[in-house]
């Protein structure tokens, strides 16, 4: 067993996690429903996904989804995947997403990291919110 | 929990190479991407981004742009088992982010070198990835 101080921040983020939450502020979001789910990944070759759902039934009523429901299907989703990249000195963990559903998203987003137990904890830089995640195990 | 041959071939991470229907390419465009992973402990996760410019104008979406961003765009997670007999492996989805996509789906599984390949049962699609290493 190898003591987990000892082991580095990317050995420690490989793995899935499940979302538990968001806090802005130290405040729970309730804008993802009462039972959001999510999984973030952090594989051994540099490679990420994530994807959060709100706890929200969206329909579609023919074939394709019309506009409104596109819409509404993507309301508060999240869903992209890419590479990352550490850096241990400043506690940040890159995601280079390759893709994301989100109209307009683009380019690299950057999470202060913190391990707590068996949660991880994604601060976007330069904000008070907390993303929370539980271990897979 | 004892991990047969198969879980062992497929945990990890796969490239998106490309899907064919009816012997030709499925259109997601010049240069789609994707990524599937299988984890250690049951859990999966799949996306696949058709190559299109997701674009929005103004501070929120309109209708339009959402359309168009999600139009192909896969993306669902959940845990997997795999029916060595029968070869497939079945996706359980927790979540997908296509509205009224729901359940399980089933999947045909063959290894081929760097290569797997997965078919939807009673179908002439099938979905090509590259292991990630």
């Amino acid at each position: 067993m190898v003591n987990e101080s000892s082991q580095s921040a990317v050995q420690r983020l490989i793995g899935s996690w499940l979302y538990v939450g968001s806090t802005l502020d130290g405040k729970p979001q309730p804008e993802r429903g009462a039972s959001p789910k999510g999984i973030i990944i952090y594989d051994a070759h540099g490679y990420m996904a994530c994807h959060v759902a709100p706890d929200r039934d969206v329909a579609r009523a023919g074939k394709e989804p019309t506009g409104d429901e596109a819409k509404a299907a993507l309301a508060d989703h999240i869903a992209y995947f890419g590479t990352y990249s550490v850096d241990e000195r400043e506690r940040t963990v890159t995601h280079h997403r390759q893709g994301s559903v989100q109209p307009g998203d683009k380019g690299d987003v950057v999470r202060g990291y913190e391990f707590a137990g068996d949660r991880l904890i994604l601060r976007p830089v330069g904000t008070t919110r907390e993303v929370i995640w539980e271990r897979i195990s | 929990m004892t991990q047969s041959e198969v879980a062992k071939q497929l945990i990890g991470s796969w490239r998106y190479i490309g899907t064919r229907i009816n012997g030709g390419n499925w259109d997601r465009g010049a240069n789609p991407k994707g990524m599937i992973y299988y984890g250690p402990h049951g859990e999966m996760a799949v996306q696949i981004a058709p190559d299109v410019k997701r674009t929005r104008a103004g501070a929120e979406m309109t209708p339009e742009e959402a359309k168009i961003a999600l139009k192909d765009y896969i993306a669902y997670f959940g845990t997997y088992s795999i029916d060595e007999q029968a070869g497939t492996v079945t996706h359980h989805r927790q979540d997908s982010l296509q509205p009224g996509d729901k359940g399980d789906l089933v999947r045909r599984y063959e290894f081929a070198g760097d290569r797997l390949v997965l078919r939807p049962p009673n179908s002439t699609m099938e979905v090509s990835w590259e292991r990630i290493k």
